[in-house]
């Protein structure tokens, strides 16, 4: 073998250093100034923002959102549920009523937190500023964010269980069974003579329960799959576990299912009551306890109903009032 | 001794072989699986750059191989240099022209998913005096007569006040709406009642700005609903499929409820291009016609819409 003697480098020096230099200014010369956001009229700021958003999207979002932010992405076929369709300008979560155009803060929090159970994760790592920039990125993917408004947040009073979370369970399993009769989706979580007590103290005539009482009911939503509610004490709930989280999930509704917004029929205690209750069952989850709680539920003895009400008499028609829109009858003059 | 070409320091190469090799790694990644200018923006690329990194290893082999100096030192050396300056080159040359890079997403909005809502802008009542004109005509569905449809205009322009605000009554009993189609006008006052003894939800279904999803608890008091944008929307319940209505929100009041003939008069109605719709509802589908007219001072246009059955609306 010849014997090796390295050559000195001072002569490639110069060719490297040129080809690295080249690199370089062939890497910053593209794309600076946001041309195609500055030919819309729009302020460098801005440009320089959705840019940014864009560039972070296709880093971390792409792949499940798809380019075009329809949900579509190259991973979306292997997960169930799927992304997010951004074009449709609405959201599950939100702090602002189902139905109502989220708030950037409402994009955010699912950012930071993720949606357990789903292949969204918590993105809590990427700066704030990057994370902003993304929201202001997929806000373009549908004229909708610029014509609407962002929803009014549903207000949330202050807990009044705070110092008694005993009674808020106990409201709360009453409310669950008997007023806001939350066992038409979710699973029913006490026997049966229970729930008939909760609807007999609020007056809620019985007509007698549903199929699979114990287990959830699959709904058709707006996101072309159905879907089907939590049984809290198998299934993670996606946003929310905790009391606070809770309350907000209740009264503004997730959007484009079968939950409602209970925050304008609820009173505060009410829902506050819902909160403390579901949590506790949450709380229950893949315990021994909550297993029991099946367990029992499953082989509770058959229940007697109470016998049915009198028929309530026939209402009065209704007659309109003068001047009213309600086509009761053709209205003349209009 | 045998006078060698200079030799790329560590890798036993000459300059001239090891930039073939260089140039060879290079021509693969801008050629293997099609051009690089010209590959789909949805391509990966991992062909490109599979073949263009691992072709090095036995083509360097061979070089060295042919020059006599095949040693692991000197095929590790040249492996990694050319890798390394191969990486440089092709990083630059993919940032330059492939098409589908991740920086380089350029998406148009697509359209918003249509839907059957039809939105008016807010309507004022005209100052004063206004030119106007009349709109007769009649409602039919494959020639005969519809009844109880509701024609309306949408966005017209400054008119006739809006009427006095009226009450109604949303009400579900025996999971079945009272009315399939309902007119809600202006100020009037909404009330839902559940009259059962099981919890309905009143989920609106319609394109742009939707009230949230209300529930309707079991035999509760009623509840006021905060009306809608103006435009048509189906509301159904997430409990009770095939419970269903369909309602009508206007804040003007070029609306009117065709008679048991068909017939209907928007009076007043001011000049100029008109847009006329009428729907009509049972429990679970709808019908919807439209035409454009032009109101002429003084003058009365006659129309006959002939309705179509209604998609579902978009969800």
């Amino acid at each position: 073998m010849t014997r090796y003697h390295p050559r000195p480098v001072r002569r490639a020096a110069p060719l490297l250093g040129a080809l690295c230099l080249a690199g370089a200014l062939v890497a910053c010369a593209t794309d600076v100034w946001g041309p195609d956001e500055l030919l819309r009229g729009a302020p460098a700021k801005d440009a320089a923002t959705l840019k940014r958003g864009r560039e972070q999207y296709s880093l971390y979002c792409v792949g499940c959102h798809g380019e075009n932010g329809d949900g579509a992405g190259q991973a979306a076929r292997f997960l169930d549920p799927k992304p997010r369709d951004f074009r449709k300008g609405r959201v599950k979560f939100a702090a602002v009523p189902a139905g109502a155009l989220p708030r950037d803060e409402d994009l955010l929090t699912t950012m930071n937190h993720g949606l357990d159970g789903t292949s969204m994760p918590s993105w809590r790592l990427i700066g704030e500023e990057d994370k902003r920039a993304i929201v202001a990125y997929l806000k373009t993917f549908s004229e909708v964010w610029q014509k609407e408004a962002p929803g009014a947040v549903v207000p949330i009073k202050a807990d009044p269980f705070r110092k008694h979370p005993e009674r808020g369970v106990e409201e709360g399993e009453r409310v669950y069974h008997g007023l806001a009769a939350c066992s038409s989706c979710h699973p029913a979580y006490v026997a049966m003579p229970r729930i008939a007590e909760h609807m007999k103290a609020y007056d809620i005539a019985f007509t007698g329960f549903r199929a699979d009482l114990y287990t959830s009911v699959e709904k058709d939503s707006d996101w072309g799959a159905p879907i089907r509610p939590p049984d809290f004490l198998v299934d993670r709930t996606k946003i929310a576990a905790k009391k606070e989280e809770l309350v907000r999930v209740i009264a503004a509704g997730v959007g484009g299912t079968a939950m409602p917004s209970w925050g304008a029929t609820l009173t505060h205690q009410q829902l506050w009551g819902l909160a403390y209750y579901v949590e506790s069952l949450i709380q229950k989850r893949d315990s021994a306890e909550g297993q029991a709680m099946k367990k029992a539920l499953a082989e509770q003895p058959a229940f007697n109903p109470p016998p049915p009400p009198p028929p309530a008499p026939e209402p009065p028609p209704v007659e309109p009032p003068a001047g009213s829109a309600n086509p009761v009858t053709p209205p003349k003059g209009k | 001794m045998t006078k060698r070409s200079p030799a790329v320091p560590g890798t036993g190469l000459s300059i001239l072989a090891y930039s073939a090799l260089v140039a060879l790694s290079v021509a693969l990644f801008l050629f293997v699986g099609g051009a690089l200018w010209r590959a789909p923006r949805e391509a990966t690329h991992v062909a490109r750059f599979a073949v263009s990194y691992l072709a090095v290893v036995p083509v360097g082999a061979l070089l060295l191989l042919a020059v006599r100096r095949l040693t692991w030192s000197h095929l590790i050396a040249t492996v990694g240099s050319v890798w390394a300056l191969k990486m440089v080159i092709t990083v630059v040359l993919y940032q330059a022209f492939a098409r589908g890079t991740a920086t380089e997403l350029l998406s148009a909005a697509p359209p918003p998913p249509s839907g059957v809502a039809l939105r008016s802008t807010e309507y004022r009542p005209a100052p004063g005096p206004f030119a106007q004109g009349t709109i007769h005509g009649r409602v039919v569905q494959s020639g005969k007569a519809v009844g109880g449809a509701i024609v309306y205009l949408d966005a017209p322009g400054p008119g006739k006040p809006v009427f006095p605000a009226a009450s109604v009554d949303l009400i579900v009993q025996g999971s079945r709406y009272e009315k399939p189609l309902y007119l809600v006008q202006g100020e009037d006052r909404v009330r839902l009642v559940n009259r059962d003894s099981s919890l309905h939800t009143l989920h609106f279904h319609g394109a742009g700005r939707l009230p949230a999803n209300r529930p309707l608890p079991p035999q509760a008091e009623p509840r006021a609903l905060e009306l809608p944008d103006p435009g048509f929307y189906q509301v159904r319940c997430d409990n009770h499929p095939g419970e269903g209505a369909w309602i009508v929100v206007a804040d003007h009041p070029y609306v009117a409820i065709t008679g048991e003939e068909g017939e209907f008069t928007l009076a007043a109605v001011p000049i100029g291009p008109a847009r006329v719709i009428a729907v009509a509802a049972g429990h679970e589908s709808a019908q919807r016609a439209e035409t454009r007219v032009t109101v002429v001072q003084g003058g009365s246009q006659e129309l006959t819409l002939d309705l179509a059955d209604l998609r579902e609306s978009a969800r």
